[in-house]
């Protein structure tokens, strides 16, 4: 104990006092249907995000500098390594070539560029969920200087990610669809069945509200419906895995999501082109 | 405590949280905050344990999807109780350490789950490895960290 201690007997009201007041705060937030935010949670976000953003930059800065240090003293190496690589590259190149043709046919055939009328800003993932037991999240180096508004559908090239929720000057922070309080429009590409996606906490999300009647198997493709209307209908949102037995009323799968979120870097939100926001 | 340290300490645990653990499946499970909250416990008044329960779990709130106020309000009754123990008995077996560590992670979590209820909150739908997984990781995190820096603090204290 440090010198000056104040004796336990004494710390209880106060403990007692902090556990009301802190009971204050949490119905405070829950009870108010006017804004749908809280004050206090946007007083401790605005607060905290810019010191996150500026130690992600100095985090960011050491590493490429100790990066930059190693790579100097392999130079020569390196570059022996390099020349070899070009080499390959150019061979990779070719294939590539091929590859974004056989990938401008498909997507002119799908037309999925003109169906999305949507203005996408990338940005990049700088923190995670302080405690992913409770919640998912993540922060993204973008915020309403960028252009991002609160309920943007955020996305990867692989699928969808979720929905940005609060919204500062340079950074978001973002609801993925794997939290349980996540739930948006979805539906079975095979015969077009929709339902509700929520998220189950973890790192999958369950598809409810399925008829009883429709037939469902391991690996069927999910998409978003649009239902919701935030997301677009068509975007890829994951694979089914098994079915979840959770009513007799109707059916309910669980849904491997496509990104891999602990490994997402680098996201993007759709933006509706013409407005400032959903 | 030295305040100083402590708001040190506190943004430390965030950047590893966030930014470090994020990144792993498993790891992720574990917290930090809780740990910073029991070391404190161990170490410090009931007083003290109450601001860093209040100051760590708002700061934890903030960059977690829950409301505002449930993480601080869980840190605030473990780290309480842990000073309240620590005040009476000394707690330095390790495996005393763990077992402190371990009830004190099945607190937080169960006050999360009763905080979410109270207030109408979609269920966590966790399994049972979840749950032993962040309370198998912070009792090893936990007794090897509090064990290093008693030692720092031995040799500094020493200096």
């Amino acid at each position: 104990m440090d010198a000056g201690d104040v004796i336990p007997r004494r710390s209880f009201p106060i403990f007692l006092g902090c556990l009301i007041l802190l009971l204050a705060v949490m119905s405070y937030q829950i009870s108010d249907p006017l804004t749908g935010r809280s004050v206090f949670v946007s007083v401790g976000y605005r607060l905290f995000s810019p010191v996150q953003s500026v130690f992600a930059g100095i985090f960011t800065a050491v590493v490429n500098g100790v990066q930059n240090y190693f790579y100097l003293a392999h130079t020569n190496q390196e570059n022996q390594r390099l020349l070899q690589e070009v080499s390959e590259l150019k061979v990779r190149m070719r294939l590539v070539d091929q590859i974004r043709n056989e990938n401008n046919r498909l997507r002119k055939i799908l037309e999925l560029q003109q169906r999305l009328p949507y203005q996408l800003i990338a940005g990049e993932v700088t923190a995670r969920d302080a405690k992913a037991s409770q919640s998912r999240t993540l922060m993204v180096n973008r915020g309403s200087h960028h252009g991002i508004r609160s309920m943007m559908p955020v996305v990867t090239p692989d699928g969808i990610v979720g929905i940005s929720i609060y919204v500062d000057l340079i950074s978001t922070k973002v609801l993925m669809i794997t939290d349980a309080s996540a739930s948006i429009g979805a539906m079975l590409d095979r015969g077009r069945v929709a339902g509700i996606l929520t998220g189950d906490g973890r790192n999958s999300c369950i598809l409810k509200f399925l008829p009883m009647s429709v037939q469902v198997k391991r690996g069927d493709l999910v998409v978003t419906s649009g239902q919701e209307g935030i997301f677009p209908e068509g975007l890829a949102v994951g694979r089914v895995l098994q079915e979840v037995n959770e009513s007799s009323l109707y059916r309910s799968v669980e849904v491997i999501p496509f990104p891999n979120f602990t490994s997402v870097h680098e996201v993007l939100f759709l933006k509706q082109e013409g407005t400032g926001s959903k | 405590m030295k305040p100083i340290r402590t708001i040190f300490a506190i943004a430390a645990v965030l950047l590893v949280q966030t930014m470090v653990l994020g990144h792993f499946e498993r790891a992720q499970n574990m917290d930090l905050f809780l740990l910073l909250n029991i070391y404190y416990a161990l170490n410090f008044s009931p007083i003290a344990c109450i601001a860093v329960g209040v100051t760590s779990g708002i700061v934890q709130d903030a960059f977690t999807g829950g409301i505002i106020g449930m993480n601080a309000f869980s840190k605030t009754i473990v780290a309480y109780f842990i000073a309240i123990i620590s005040s009476r008995l000394m707690i330095k077996h390790p495996l005393i350490l763990m077992l402190l560590v371990a009830v004190g992670t099945a607190v937080d979590l169960f006050t999360i789950h009763l905080l979410r209820k109270l207030f109408g909150l979609p269920h966590l739908v966790l399994s049972y490895p979840t749950y032993l997984t962040a309370i198998v990781l912070n009792m090893l995190v936990g007794v090897l960290g509090y064990r290093i820096t008693d030692r720092i603090r031995t040799r500094m204290e020493y200096v």
